[in-house]
């Protein structure tokens, strides 16, 4: 008999119990590689990824289930099935170590104190699974002086040393990206969660994780953390600059607000560089001929190099600069990205159907592709609640009337109790701040996804 | 001690930060993580700063020393073929490959994918590269600063009328290690289960686009492109905030109720009902920006930080690596391990522990390599090299060794 190539997680049950980006991500990721994952929601506290705070609602539309219409929500949540449950309620919990004992893997991210509260800490719920293996995120980890402070990735950032390091040279520190710390945290905590799985596999037990976020920063600028040990002094901010090779920068090309990054990291490569800019004399010259020289002359350089990029166009730019093997590439927005030639040949952006209103949408899918075992996203995110009935009727076994009594009593709930404020987002006023460049009515035809 | 990973076995041919950074990261876990290096020159992060200048010249750099302990060092020309016999034997003795050379390099020597899986059926072959092994970018030549541009990190950093920023020093590849590592495990465990080997692709790209889920959901669910940062900014979305002595970070939406700053900073204006909301809040930015900037202007970051967050305030405070090196909390924590190396003569801090695991802890067993440090133990102890062999790869593979 032919043998069969499985996903790692195939069979495998995930609890997750986690809100916004960095655990409910590592999820979604365990669903693509074959995990059944059933998010458990609060009836009373929705995910911050289906409320207003980070949104987009479909078309900037609330609607009447605002829940079940946040983006962000259905990228970090694919694959799942839903569960509202009072984790409260003696029956909430109950019904939560219920479903542990047919479960492989719990995840979650509540302050430390909260899970203990619950009597669901992991020294309790491994008496009842001793396979079991839990991870608990937190902003600073479960022990130490800072470990019941609260804490989200943007402020993270500062606090666990990247944003110091990070800004215009001569200017204050910058946090720069979206909740950097979440993703960190959330590759961080998925290396954590196979090591324990394989230790699991090989002899049946099961761990806890503790996660802390803050002391991840540190892994990231090793560079920083030497420097200062070796001579007290601190790694300088400078821009987009490189503190080695000159030319390395972004400069503006054609076109509004168009850009280009280049490095140039030998003097070869500078030679090819001035070549292509016209002035192969720049080559030869003392000013500029070596790496030393051109550290020296930073300003100089950029001034030379801005005035040759200045009127090209960044494709035009990037396909001459790696025709010569220099390093280069244009700023892309997010828009840029949904149509990127090299992203859609990878097969990066995975296309899910959702149930209407939403239909079709391509999804982030993982940075890596496997030859030989085919993960994907399963299906589209969960709507509030949506598998309720199923997960208490087809995995623990609950009558009709049993079911009927928990959402009587509001342990396990189809809407929200307390969904918060919805409301639009005030895309005129982004427009005009400019921190949003662009409304394209028509993205859907743009991305490939018309109805 | 028990450790996860114990037994399994890592083929480190990569070079640089990332591929040695996720091999080394498994080798945390517990696995034997043998290093392949090029003679005579070694990885090229041998050269990358911060160095110890006062050493010999291969083992100067302290960045190589975060990113191989772990790990033994041979080195190896992949490009002859007197390596062949020894590389194969290797590779039957792996049961996870990592590596970063451009896509096609390791093929052109005789090594492709195919080839390593018919010597060895249930290997994980890891390739961290740029941008991936196929697609149109496959051979682009990159850096950390057009990974960032490419990525779309940039276009919605910096202030809106500057230019776009990326992150300080060297991110991409620290994202693409974490990646790569765990991708390397997960394709392991399946592995053992299937008896089917196989090649994980990593693209350092994708990597980072893949953290855009807020801003990628803007366009995909609504048509919004995301620009850079107003010019006067919400403060209550993380840009620092200069305070008498360093710069605070706010955030608001988990925790305390927005009038606990109030409390905070003895200022009852936070109580007012034109603040009271998110969306109330964000059409009067500036007055609520300069009122926060008041408060703190007088006041030291840390103390503003460790008053606000034991009210439950999202707060957070820009710290350099003095003050992280000096951290109660980490400290407290254990996140630093000191690594003494004879080789530059030193005995640094180095971040040494990502997640607590509560059964198998990882651990700095050993100290980086130096260059073909285990030669002798790898190829004669544990491969059974005789002494002809070895001495037929010497003669060939390091002239100047």
């Amino acid at each position: 008999m032919e043998k069969k190539k499985t996903l790692p997680l195939d069979g495998v049950r995930v609890l997750d119990l986690s809100y916004v980006f960095a655990v409910p991500y590592m999820a979604g990721l365990l669903s693509d590689l074959g995990a059944e994952v059933i998010k458990i929601e609060a009836p009373h506290k929705l995910d911050q990824t289906r409320g207003r705070a980070f949104g987009p609602y479909l078309d900037n539309d609330p609607a009447q289930d605002s829940w079940n219409r946040s983006g962000i929500f259905y990228v970090v949540n694919r694959g799942k099935r839903s569960l509202a449950l009072d984790l409260g309620q003696e029956k909430g919990q109950e019904i939560f170590r219920d479903l542990v004992r047919k479960s492989d893997i719990v995840l979650e991210n509540y302050t430390p104190r909260v899970m203990r509260k619950w009597g669901l800490n992991y020294d309790e719920l491994k008496k009842i699974k001793p396979s079991l293996i839990m991870l608990s995120n937190t902003g600073y980890g479960s022990s130490g002086p800072w470990s019941a402070f609260p804490s989200q990735g943007t402020t993270l950032e500062a606090t666990m040393g990247v944003t110091f390091y990070t800004g215009y040279e001569g200017d204050k520190p910058w946090k720069v990206g979206q909740s950097y710390p979440d993703f960190i945290a959330c590759w961080a905590g998925m290396n954590a969660l196979w090591a324990a799985i394989v230790h699991m596999r090989k002899t049946g037990e099961g761990q806890w994780i503790d996660c802390g976020m803050y002391q991840l920063g540190l892994s990231l600028i090793p560079e920083a953390l030497i420097q200062k040990q070796l001579d007290g002094t601190d790694r300088p901010r400078i821009g987009n600059e490189d503190l080695e090779h000159v030319p390395s920068n972004l400069y503006r090309a054609s076109g509004n607000d168009q850009w280009i990054a280049l490095t140039v990291d030998s003097d070869e490569r500078w030679s090819k560089l001035a070549t292509l800019m016209g002035q192969p004399a720049l080559a030869q010259d003392k000013r500029y001929a070596t790496a030393a020289a051109r550290r020296a002359h930073r300003v100089e350089i950029n001034t030379l190099v801005s005035a040759w990029t200045a009127s090209r166009e960044v494709t035009d730019l990037t396909r001459l600069l790696q025709a010569h093997d220099i390093a280069s590439g244009p700023v892309l927005n997010s828009k840029d990205l949904f149509i990127n030639e090299h992203l859609q040949h990878r097969g990066f952006y995975e296309r899910v159907e959702h149930p209407t209103p939403i239909g079709p949408r391509p999804i982030i899918g993982r940075p890596y592709r496997l030859r030989f075992r085919d993960a994907h996203i399963k299906k589209p995110g969960p709507r509030f609640g949506e598998d309720n009935d199923a997960i208490l009727r087809d995995i623990l076994g609950m009558t009709p009337e049993q079911i009927a009594e928990v959402k009587t009593n509001k342990v396990v709930c189809d809407l929200p109790t307390n969904p918060g404020i919805s409301g639009t987002m005030d895309t005129d006023m982004m427009l005009r701040l400019g921190t949003l460049s662009a409304v394209d009515k028509n993205y859907r035809s743009i991305m490939g996804v018309d109805l | 001690m028990q450790h996860a990973l114990q037994g399994v076995r890592v083929l480190d041919l990569s070079h640089g930060i990332a591929g040695p950074f996720a091999a080394r990261l498994l080798g945390d876990y517990g696995a034997d993580v043998i290093k392949i290096e090029q003679p005579g020159r070694g990885d090229f992060a041998r050269y990358l700063a911060p160095l110890k200048t006062d050493a010999a010249a291969s083992e100067q750099s302290l960045l190589f020393q975060y990113l191989n302990w772990n790990k033994r060092s041979v080195a190896l020309d992949l490009r002859l073929a007197s390596s062949r016999p020894v590389l194969r034997k290797l590779i039957e003795n792996s049961d996870i490959v990592i590596e970063s050379f451009k896509p096609g390099k390791l093929e052109s020597w005789g090594y492709s994918v195919d080839q390593l899986l018919e010597w060895n059926p249930t290997l994980i072959v890891t390739s961290i590269t740029n941008f991936g092994q196929t697609g149109p970018y496959a051979h682009y030549r990159a850096s950390d600063l057009t990974l960032q541009a490419m990525s779309g990190i940039m276009a919605i950093s910096g202030q809106v009328d500057r230019e776009p920023l990326k992150h300080g020093l060297s991110q991409s590849f620290y994202c693409a290690g974490l990646t790569g590592a765990y991708a390397s495990t997960m394709a392991y465990a399946a592995a053992q289960v299937d008896q089917f080997g196989e090649h994980v692709d990593v693209s350092i790209h994708e990597c980072l686009a893949s953290e855009l889920v807020l801003n990628q959901s803007y366009y995909g669910f609504l048509g919004a492109v995301q620009g850079r940062r107003a010019v006067v900014q919400d403060p209550f979305a993380g840009e620092p905030i200069a305070a008498r002595k360093g710069f605070l970070a706010f955030q608001t939406g988990g925790g305390a109720p927005f009038e606990t700053l109030a409390e905070l900073f003895g200022r009852p204006e936070f109580r007012e009902p034109k603040f009271a909301s998110p969306p109330q809040r964000e059409k009067r930015v500036p007055e609520v920006r300069a009122l926060l900037e008041e408060c703190v202007q007088d006041r030291d970051a840390k103390e503003v930080f460790l008053a606000g967050a034991s009210k439950r305030i999202l707060i957070g405070m820009v710290q350099s690596a003095d003050d992280l090196l000096n951290c109660e909390h980490l400290n407290e924590r254990q996140a630093f391990a000191e690594v003494a190396h004879p080789a530059t003569n030193t005995h640094l801090q180095f971040p040494a522990e990502l997640t607590k695991l509560s059964v198998t802890p990882t651990k700095v067993r050993r100290r980086s390599p130096m260059l073909d440090e285990h030669r002798h133990e790898i190829l004669v102890t544990q491969l059974g090299l005789n002494a002809a062999e070895l001495a037929s790869l010497d003669v060939v593979a390091a002239p100047g060794h």
